[in-house]
């Protein structure tokens, strides 16, 4: 009893000087958790868009032409669009698909990659490598964001096909990551022992290579967040994307692009608040990587 | 000798990435939920028309079949009939893809030149201002969007100092040169017409700038690492001792391996740059190829879309061989080997 009591409390200060380390390497760099706490409110506003934005009303669509176009003021901190809704409240209710998108599209495409990659290194010499990788490499021949486009271009417009259309193009660049890290795994003595052990090719996979590959698969998936947010914006700049009158960042910034100079605001904002959600996502990414690769460069 | 081979190795194997991507191309094209011909005839057209229609576009035979009559007449640079404009789409193609490319190769240029300077400068003047402001700055065009750059740009070179035009490709004013090769600079050098190539180029540089931006600082912010990796190697120590002057190290000894991944990231930054130029070009209501593509693409106009996309893959991908080769000159290493190793 005595006993179990302090290898719980053992583990219990490994657990917390392993956080304690973790939040050490992360935070030596205070750009990381300047990236950290924008997220976190860009985070907070998604979620709690109808609370904290001036006029949630004004995310549909909503018409006032009296307030049309007004230039930033205390009342609308961002100005008013054409239709006269405020630009600030839009942006805060456009994170919400933003990071939506972002969440989805990385749920889906990385798994996905991680197991092609995964297919392509275990076999790495056999013709199963070869198959694998020469369809991976035909998706990398088109550009992401032209092939998300057509593919944007061939369903309806909506924020679910513009998500379908991004995670067709984002899987590869995955499969290519984990494929070289696991290419270069496939002889390592311990493989060789799984192997010999006598445990299946999926275990092997799984359990043996996959996670080995945690740090640079979660560290370029918080880079990624920032990069699908922005192909969702641009799927959106050309109207493949979200269609009004739900709010969407690069709409925003397409539309009011039309109004450029007069009114400025219209598409400036939106386009500040996409660089926001980019940097701020760079940050905190640099601050995992220093984090899981233990500080060392 | 043993760059040639590489070289045509290089190409065979980029013949047999394009049948894939044709393939792929094919069965996006085929992506679309309901009858191509109703759709392109529109839901007032009679029964029999749509019915000839879709005999015409084949979509009566099986879809292996189907896949290979489009190659046949892609081949021949037959891309049928674009719904929108209601010419050949090669026509199409033929008269705006110049455009495009005039673009694209400029800033891909300027994204050289501007980011490699800028990396040079910083691993030159290491932890002094200068780095520390280039940093910032690269920093800066890395999480700045293309078509964020474009209106920036807008506003300060077309509106706030306005010494550039922000819309079309040549001034009304000047007519474009005799058609030779369809790119108004070239066309405007050979002809004499030394006005339209220089207004061109006037037309461009905001587009071609906002393009080059992040790819730029990418470059920039790959050579200050790299030089600054390699000038604590050894072989550089050992070029000190010699005696070679710091001048002739630094451009000859540091510079020209130090670009080796910079130039390798390029293609990357290229296929990043064909695809923000269909933001960049409505931006500019820049009379392109990623326009005319974006208005198919919004019009589900399947031919001229499969086209723009076939031809884009095309340019993308010679634009990764002559990269390919770029890298192989820095780095002896890799033709030797047989191929750029997997990082």
């Amino acid at each position: 009893m005595n006993k179990t009591n302090s290898q719980k409390a053992l583990r219990r200060e490994r657990i917390r000087t392993d956080i304690a380390r973790a939040w050490y390497n992360f935070s030596r760099s205070k750009l990381s958790v300047v990236g950290l706490v924008v997220v976190s409110i860009i985070v907070f506003f998604a979620i709690f868009a109808p609370f904290v934005s001036p006029y949630p009303e004004h995310s549909g669509a909503y018409v006032d032409f009296k307030n049309a176009s007004n230039p930033p003021s205390l009342n609308n901190w961002c100005g008013t669009d054409v239709f006269g809704r405020d630009v600030l409240s839009r942006v805060i209710f456009a994170f919400r698909g933003a990071l939506t998108m972002g969440i989805v599209v990385l749920i889906i495409s990385v798994p996905l990659g991680t197991a092609v990659g995964l297919l392509g290194g275990y076999f790495s010499g056999t013709w199963i490598e070869t198959i694998v990788m020469r369809i991976t490499d035909v998706f990398l021949s088109i550009p992401p964001l032209i092939l998300a486009l057509a593919i944007a271009a061939m369903l309806r417009p909506t924020l679910m096909n513009a998500m379908i259309a991004i995670c067709v193009s984002w899987w590869p660049w995955y499969a290519r990551l984990v494929y070289g890290m696991a290419a270069s795994l496939r002889n390592e003595p311990f493989i060789k022992a799984a192997e010999l052990s006598g445990a299946s090719t999926l275990r092997i996979m799984f359990f043996e290579m996959l996670p080995n590959f945690k740090g640079p698969v979660f560290t370029k998936m918080t880079l990624d967040m920032g990069w699908v947010i922005l192909t969702g914006a641009s799927l959106s700049f050309v109207g493949l994307g979200e269609q009004p009158p739900i709010p969407a960042l690069g709409t925003m910034v397409s539309d009011g692009a039309k109004y450029l100079p007069t009114y400025w605001w219209i598409s400036i904002f939106p386009a500040i608040a996409i660089m926001v959600i980019i940097l701020s996502f760079n940050l905190l990414g640099d601050g995992i990587r220093e984090m899981l690769s233990g500080g060392e460069r | 000798m043993q760059m040639t081979r590489y070289i045509l190795k290089r190409l065979a194997y980029s013949i047999l990435v394009l049948l894939g991507v044709s393939v792929l191309i094919f069965i996006i094209g085929n992506l679309v939920p309901g009858d191509p011909a109703r759709l392109a005839l529109g839901p007032r057209a009679p029964e029999w028309a749509v019915e000839n229609l879709r005999m015409e576009m084949n979509l009566d035979k099986p879809l292996v079949q189907r896949y290979f009559l489009w190659l046949g007449d892609a081949l021949k640079g037959d891309f049928g009939k674009s719904l929108v404009t209601r010419r050949d789409v090669t026509v199409d193609i033929i008269e705006f893809l110049p455009a495009t490319l005039e673009i694209v190769a400029l800033s891909a240029i300027m994204m050289a030149v501007i980011g490699i300077s800028l990396g040079r400068l910083s691993a030159r003047y290491v932890d002094t201002w200068v780095d520390g402001f280039v940093r910032i700055l690269s920093y800066l065009g890395i999480v700045t969007p293309a078509f964020v750059w474009a209106i920036i740009f807008i506003l300060a070179f077309g509106y706030a100092i306005p010494i550039f035009p922000t819309i079309g490709r040549i001034s009304s004013s000047i007519s474009p040169p005799n058609h030779i090769t369809g790119l108004y600079i070239i066309d405007g050098l050979i002809t004499g017409n030394f006005k339209a190539s220089l207004d061109t180029l006037w037309h461009i540089l905001l587009p071609s700038l906002a393009l080059s931006m992040g790819g730029a600082a990418q470059a920039a912010r790959m050579t200050r690492a790299t030089m600054v990796d390699n000038m604590g190697k050894d072989y550089i120590l050992a070029a000190r001792a010699y005696g070679i002057p710091a001048r002739v190290i630094n451009k000859h000894h540091l510079l020209k391996p130090s670009l080796i991944p910079t130039v390798s990231v390029m293609g990357l930054d290229i296929a990043a740059l064909i695809g923000n130029a269909f933001l960049v070009e409505l931006l500019f209501n820049f009379p392109g190829l990623s326009r005319y593509g974006v208005n198919a693409m919004l019009n589900k106009d399947l031919s001229a879309i499969t086209a723009v996309v076939l031809i884009i893959a095309i340019v993308y991908i010679v634009a990764n061989i002559v990269i390919d080769i770029v890298v192989a000159n820095l780095d002896p290493r890799i033709a030797f080997a047989g191929g750029r190793s997997n990082e």
